[in-house]
């Protein structure tokens, strides 16, 4: 034994030598998490929570500014575009829909006069909650004025006096409804500056202001990650297992090719020792590499630990599994070009089906079953049994039983190769 | 030390080795000298155990093959190819190296030591050896190969490539292990390395051993005479009886006993400006075994 881990502490001293293949053990897959957490996560600029709308911003008046100033707190966001361009943008993507305000009453009374506001909402049929929850908001915009005179006495004072002054210089308004409603708007500068309605019982919120909600955030019970990135990091981590493993195979080649391996054959070691050697230092890097990119997540992005003691069997297993694995890829080509290639052709074709590529939840079910035969979907499972399935011991024992038994198929049949080179 | 018994293999229709028998006495150095490609390196791995042999036999000290690790722990080999890490220092080289040997401890680091000062790298033992010269990479090859002190020490072509700075340096640890009593076998093609470090040298081409004996006793079988040049100060008397034809002012001939025959010459009244006595030599003798030349091989 003591000879076996002296050939993996050589090999382990070498790999740390080695800045290439540190970086496609360590760096690329943290890269690797971080894009495609980034992309399935949404993250980025904080503004995809958001309802982006166009605005045409042709003859937008002071009143039309106050309307839109009233979407202010709503998640939507505006951007003042020519008309030649807001449907285009629409059409592109670009934008969810386009607004053109093509009249807007000046003043929060222009109601009864008989005055509506005008809005064309151009968005896809095909968006019907977008399109329901503009529409909420346009509809509230267009009584946000009542709602601010009801709720301030002062602001509805002036507002009562101001409508009255502009009906008795009104033209447009039939003489009997000019006189219903300079009595009405009397009434109500009345009623603003006798009664203070905007005082609930007991001091309360203010009755006019709409109903009073209160949020409760009830957290859905986890059945799912938590982000994006507790995906992202068991798929990239795989990436950095199957570095390890092509590694590693990769300097067997190497001493083949360099002579260091007829020095190694002829020490009184046997030759299985020298892969021996090789499959435990690409065990201990490969469980270094776990750690170290799962800390990387769990500082950066939060990435979390549902079940520490699942987590440690599926690295564990993992590093076995990969380490098996290395042995068997040693065994292939007799350059390192060619055994690079071969490895890498192998590694990447089970990653495919396994999951390293895209999540298998987005995989028809038959090509789930396909990624069976690959040890990337069983350490994918376990690594995210352990990160936030939250498997507990018995439930992850099938993966880990899976990539034991990738792992030894490896190194046996590793062996069983060694003896014809 | 080592016997080997008609060993043979090959590769595909290459016949490599073509029943080989050798046998080196312990604390002796046998030189396998051979052109490139005459089957030295595949003897050697033979030897090793590295390669299985199709027939024949290869028995170390009486102890068996060399496929047996204890066998093995007996043997030190320095490769033609550098077989050290260059990533790591000379230090970490020979370490590595020593522990797969079995040495430990206190017994590792006085062989390290021992194995630096041998190759002459003490003062750039922390240095990755990528960083080293040709000749110092050659150095520390050879001490990996002597670091456990083997009875049996089987170098190839550890002078290749090297300044001749580096060869004098291995040609003086060589003859240092050998002086301790190590037994060297030691592929060359370099007819002045197996001159001056074997005892005995075997004629190695095509896979087969052509001629094995000391050098005095190679020359005397298969070398030819040593062949006299004089330039002549003046015309020769006309009675003088002269061992070969002059041309270009210059008598040239083939003798035994060359001192014998200028004095003869001499006391005929012969006077010349300068004299060359070429004598034989293993290139000589690989000439005359094969028909060819060693350089040319």
């Amino acid at each position: 034994m003591s000879t076996i881990w002296t050939l993996a502490k050589k090999d382990l001293l070498l790999l740390s030598r080695d800045k290439l293949a540190l970086f496609w053990m360590l760096l690329f897959p943290f890269v690797f998490a971080v894009f495609f957490g980034a992309i399935f996560g949404g993250q980025g600029d904080g503004s995809s929570n958001r309802i982006k709308v166009a605005v045409v911003q042709e003859g937008l008046d002071a009143g039309k500014e106050a309307f839109l100033a009233r979407l202010d707190d709503r998640p939507v966001e505006l951007v003042r575009v020519p008309r030649a361009e807001a449907a285009d943008l629409v059409r592109r993507g670009k934008a969810s829909a386009y607004l053109d305000l093509v009249r807007v009453p000046a003043d929060a009374f222009a109601v009864f006069r008989g005055e509506t506001a005008e809005i064309e909402l151009g968005i896809d049929p095909s968006r019907l909650a977008e399109r329901g929850m503009l529409e909420g908001f346009l509809a509230e915009a267009s009584f946000g004025g009542l709602r601010e005179v009801f709720t301030d006495r002062a602001a509805g004072i002036a507002a009562a006096r101001k409508a009255r002054e502009d009906l008795s210089v009104g033209e447009d308004v039939p003489l009997a409804q000019r006189v219903v409603l300079a009595t009405f708007f009397a009434s109500l500068e009345t009623f603003f500056g006798a009664i203070d309605f905007t005082r609930g019982d007991a001091g309360g919120a203010n009755p006019m202001a709409g109903p009073a909600i209160r949020t409760v955030d009830v957290t859905r019970a986890r059945s799912g990650p938590l982000n994006a990135y507790d995906v992202s990091f068991p798929q990239a981590i795989l990436w950095g297992l199957l570095g390890c493993a092509a590694g590693f195979a990769q300097t067997f080649v190497r001493e083949r090719s360099s002579g260091t391996l007829v020095r190694l054959w002829t020490a009184p070691i046997g030759r299985s020792t020298v892969l021996l050697g090789k499959a435990l230092a690409c065990a201990i890097a490969a469980a270094g590499i776990v750690v170290v990119l799962l800390a990387a997540g769990a500082l950066t992005f939060g990435v979390g630990v549902s079940r520490p003691a699942t987590l440690a069997l599926a690295i564990a297993a993992s590093a076995f599994c990969f380490g098996g694995v290395s042995v068997l890829l040693s065994t292939i080509g007799r350059t390192e070009q060619a055994n690079a290639g071969i490895a890498w052709g192998l590694l990447c074709l089970l990653a495919m089906i396994g999951g390293g590529m895209v999540p298998q939840f987005v995989m028809p079910a038959w090509m789930r079953q396909i990624g069976a035969v690959s040890p990337v979907r069983w350490a994918i499972e376990a690594l995210e049994g352990g990160i936030w399935r939250s498997y507990s011991i018995g439930e992850v024992l099938v993966p880990v039983a899976a990539l034991l038994g990738f792992g030894a198929a490896g190194m046996v049949a590793g062996m069983l190769r060694l003896r014809r080179i | 030390m080592l016997r080997l018994t008609g060993l043979r293999k090959t590769f595909g229709a290459l016949v490599a080795v073509d029943g080989v028998d050798l046998e080196v006495a312990p604390g002796e150095t046998l030189g396998l000298l051979g052109p490139n490609g005459a089957g030295k390196s595949t003897t050697i791995k033979l030897a090793l155990g590295v390669l299985d042999p199709d027939a024949g036999s290869v028995e170390l000290a009486g102890l068996g093959s060399p496929r047996d690790p204890d066998v093995r722990r007996r043997l030190g080999y320095a490769p033609q190819d550098l077989a050290i890490y260059e990533e790591l220092s000379a230090d970490e080289n020979l370490r590595f190296f020593g522990r797969l040997q079995g040495l430990h401890g206190r017994d590792l680091s006085r062989a390290v030591d021992e194995a630096l000062a041998l190759a002459g790298l003490v003062d750039r033992r922390r240095d990755r050896t990528g960083t080293y010269s040709g000749g110092m990479k050659r150095r520390l090859n050879l001490a990996c190969a002597t670091l456990h002190a083997p009875a049996l020490l089987l170098l190839d072509e550890p002078t290749a490539g090297v300044d001749p700075q580096s060869r004098n340096h291995l040609f003086e640890s060589i003859e240092a292990l050998a002086a301790r009593g190590t037994t060297i076998v030691y592929t060359t093609h370099y007819m002045e390395e197996a001159e001056r470090l074997c005892d005995r040298v075997a004629i190695v081409d095509h896979g087969r051993v052509l001629a094995c004996d000391s050098v005095d006793s190679l020359l005397a079988a298969h070398g030819s005479q040593p062949v006299v040049e004089v330039e002549l100060a003046e015309l020769p008397p006309a009675s003088a009886k002269l061992p070969g034809p002059i041309e270009d002012g210059r008598l040239r001939f083939g003798v035994d006993e060359p001192e014998l025959a200028l004095a003869e010459l001499r006391a005929q009244g012969l006077r010349w400006r300068s004299l060359r006595v070429q004598r034989a030599d293993l290139e000589t003798v690989f000439l005359e075994l094969t028909g060819r030349s060693l350089r040319d091989a």
